[in-house]
């Protein structure tokens, strides 16, 4: 699982780095969509890193998650 | 519910609520009739989970609207507890060259889509006791501080997702009994 909140939040919530030759951090990945297929295309990938299957349990738990589990800026 | 449920995450999360047991999940897609709207019947279902298919496209001022009266009047639902902005559109193109026609659009659909979506659904989310979320998919193209660390021409697309995420902050603390996030789906 491999999700980052956006900046404003200091909740960590990195669970996994992955070799990424250009982007080494996983906060610069992407998932196998359309759209990161091709945003992986133009740095050189044929495919974006992070399956569908690795991101969704992220997006789930952070959305599942009790309001009082989240820390904010 | 979710917006944009057609293809890749949208279609994942809906998979994944869908085999849940009891839920109730709400797909928003531009088209009801869809080849691959109608595929989202075949997901399989959670014990007591059910499939409603209403139509949100991102830009119209009153598809969501629409879609919640459609909910209350002919679902019998009145309490929605999470809502998932997904759908966007990324086109690829320097500043300098980038039609302003596809910027607006950007702005419009990745931006101004997910508030539209936000106060049609606030009524609703606003009846839930399970400490109600709504969340954004976004991207860390919208972040300004990262913005060196990218050398791809994503102007139009990284703007929009700054716009929003600053939007859902707004939400998130002007609305007190909401959680409200931007993702990025990394």
């Amino acid at each position: 699982m491999i999700l980052h909140t956006i900046e404003m939040y200091t909740y960590p919530v990195v669970a996994v780095t992955i070799g990424w030759s250009s982007y080494a951090d996983p906060k610069y990945s992407w998932v196998q969509t359309d759209m990161g297929n091709a945003a992986a295309t133009v740095v050189g990938k044929e495919t974006a890193d992070i399956t569908l299957e690795e991101s969704i349990p992220g997006i789930v738990s952070l959305v599942s998650f009790p309001h009082e589990h989240f820390s904010l800026v | 519910m979710y917006s944009d449920m057609l293809t890749g995450i949208g279609r994942a999360l809906l998979a994944h609520y869908l085999s849940q047991p009891n839920n109730i999940v709400v797909a928003g897609v531009r088209d009801l009739k869809h080849q691959t709207t109608l595929s989202l019947s075949n997901l399989p279902l959670g014990a007591g989970s059910k499939l409603i298919t209403v139509k949100i496209d991102s830009v119209s001022d009153t598809d969501a609207a629409a879609a919640i009266s459609t909910l209350q009047s002919e679902y019998n639902v009145s309490v929605l507890d999470v809502v998932v902005a997904n759908s966007g559109i990324c086109r690829w193109a320097p500043i300098a060259e980038v039609p302003i026609s596809e910027l607006v659009e950007h702005l419009n659909v990745n931006a101004i889509g997910p508030v539209r979506l936000f106060q049609a659904t606030r009524p609703l989310l606003q009846r839930s006791t399970k400490n109600p979320r709504f969340a954004v998919i976004s991207s860390v193209a919208g972040s300004v501080a990262e913005a060196p660390a990218f050398e791809l021409y994503f102007g139009a697309y990284g703007a929009s997702k700054a716009t929003i995420n600053f939007l859902t902050r707004k939400i998130h603390f002007e609305n007190e009994w909401l959680t409200a996030l931007p993702l990025h789906p990394g």
